[in-house]
């Protein structure tokens, strides 16, 4: 599944915060390249720079130096405009607390990336179905998040993340509010979406959620410091 | 604006029931700004997702402006839902990869609306509640109270007749709950219904009335020393 050219290219990334006069470097001289298909996970302990990585990845953030290409074209230093609308179509967000809205059913959750597109209603409609069946939460649309459990929300989560068909998921922590039955079921879902050829980058502390990845990326003091490949 | 009549909440755990609200009747009148209020477990979130229309699961009657609601099906109460009702949560819902502008958006996304219009609506929520220079930002770019403060604009951008919120101060430091406090009360003055759940006596107190909930019951303490209690007794046997 995986190809040669890589869907992600990150080259000598920095991030740097400044308060009172002090400098925090979050990450310095990070290179990655992640390929389509692939299952990436991002492992370290907090406060290295895994939260400030997958912010740059998924666009919500920018570098202080370094480039980024996502898809063949440069997105380090696009117009926030742009930002939106390529973080919009091309990546699709997993959080651990859920991130769903409370009044909106989980039809409509689901459909939310959807919406700032130009899309027939009828193809939005089979989108939301489709991401849905593929999570196995279909029959609970017009239900409210308070009536599902913390694993059902994660999957309907995982749709709408699925819905606006992403060249990537990011996911940060998806297990971290969950249970350990259903963050295995929650690892289960994102292996098999990685089998049907998404791919997937997972931030995470817990190194026996990184082995669900083929190849782990260890990030220390916001330096890489070691990659492992998982035996297949 | 609302009744309830007999509501009652279970939750059937093989032959066991659970009650979390028991025979509920109260009304909310339009203008009103409600605080419920009672401990931990006593149904008050409950109360509040029927009264929103988010729970299916209850028995009694509903009336919201004169609709039977507890006679809806699932896709017009969703309806009725989305054109009068904005809800504030605890821990703001927005979502992380949306900017601001575009979070105050979401709601607007469920309305036939042109594009124009929906950007027009979503200027003026910038300008009402000053946030004009955050649009470009993230929620974790912004402080809690910030935050909260783009839950309320978003709750309000599509003009709802009812604000629900539960617990909207819970996350905040006081300074901030006081501002979101204030913001309510002015809401409230100008036209808005209000109705809170809170554990706050002080946030309880920029309301006009109180209704106090306890073991899924509404508590009257203005009854006579033993009045209500062999009845409410009876009831639960």
């Amino acid at each position: 599944m995986a190809s040669n050219t890589p869907l992600i290219s990150l080259d000598g990334i920095r991030k740097v915060f400044f308060t009172d006069e002090v400098e925090t470097h979050a990450l310095s001289n990070v290179h990655l390249d992640i390929r389509a298909g692939e299952y990436v996970a991002i492992a370290g302990p907090s406060g290295c720079g895994k939260s400030t990585l997958l912010a740059i990845l998924g666009l919500l953030d920018t570098p202080s130096d370094g480039t980024y290409t996502l898809n063949g074209a440069p997105v380090s230093s696009i117009d926030a405009a742009e930002r939106s609308r390529i973080r919009n179509r091309e990546i699709g967000f997993i959080f651990q607390a859920f991130n769903l809205i409370g009044d909106l059913t989980v039809y409509e959750n689901v459909e939310l990336p959807l919406s700032y597109r130009n899309m027939p209603a009828q193809e939005r409609r089979q989108r939301v179905q489709e991401s849905l069946d593929r999570v196995g939460m279909a029959h609970r649309m017009r239900h409210y998040p308070a009536q599902l459990s913390g694993g059902q929300q994660q999957r309907v989560a995982v749709a709408r993340a699925l819905a606006g068909s992403p060249s990537i998921l990011l996911a940060d922590e998806p297990t971290g509010n969950l249970d350990s039955s259903n963050g295995e079921a929650v690892m289960e879902l994102l292996r098999d979406l990685h089998r049907g050829g998404a791919t997937v980058c997972m931030v995470t502390h817990d190194a026996r959620f990184a082995r669900h990845a083929d190849r782990t990326i260890h990030l220390f003091d916001g330096q890489v410091v070691e990659e492992s490949m998982e035996a297949a | 604006m609302i009744t309830l009549h007999n509501v009652e909440r279970f939750y059937q755990t093989g032959s066991v029931k659970s009650y979390v609200l028991r025979r509920i009747s109260m009304s909310v009148a339009r203008g009103e700004f409600l605080s419920v209020m009672g401990p931990s477990g006593a149904g008050k979130s409950t109360l509040l997702g029927i009264l929103g229309m988010l729970d299916a699961g209850w028995n009694g009657e509903y009336f919201f402006n004169d609709v039977a609601v507890h006679a809806l099906k699932a896709r017009d109460r969703i309806a009725l839902n989305k054109r009068h009702i904005g809800f504030v949560f605890q821990q703001y819902h927005l979502l992380d990869n949306l900017t601001v502008r575009e979070n105050l958006e979401v709601p607007l996304a469920y309305r036939d609306l042109k594009r124009s219009e929906r950007e027009a609506l979503v200027a003026d929520a910038l300008d009402r509640f000053n946030i004009v220079g955050k649009k470009d930002l993230f929620p974790g770019q912004l402080s809690g109270g910030q935050q909260q403060l783009v839950g309320i604009a978003r709750a309000l951008i599509a003009g709802p007749q009812l604000l629900l919120a539960d617990e909207p101060t819970g996350n905040l430091h006081t300074s901030q709950g006081n501002m979101v406090m204030e913001l309510f009360k002015e809401l409230n003055r100008a036209g808005t219904t209000i109705i809170q759940v809170t554990h706050s006596e002080l946030n309880a107190s920029h309301g006009d009335r109180v209704v106090n909930l306890l073991d899924g019951w509404i508590e009257h303490p203005h009854l006579p020393e033993g009045g209500a209690a062999p009845a409410r007794a009876a009831a639960m046997w």
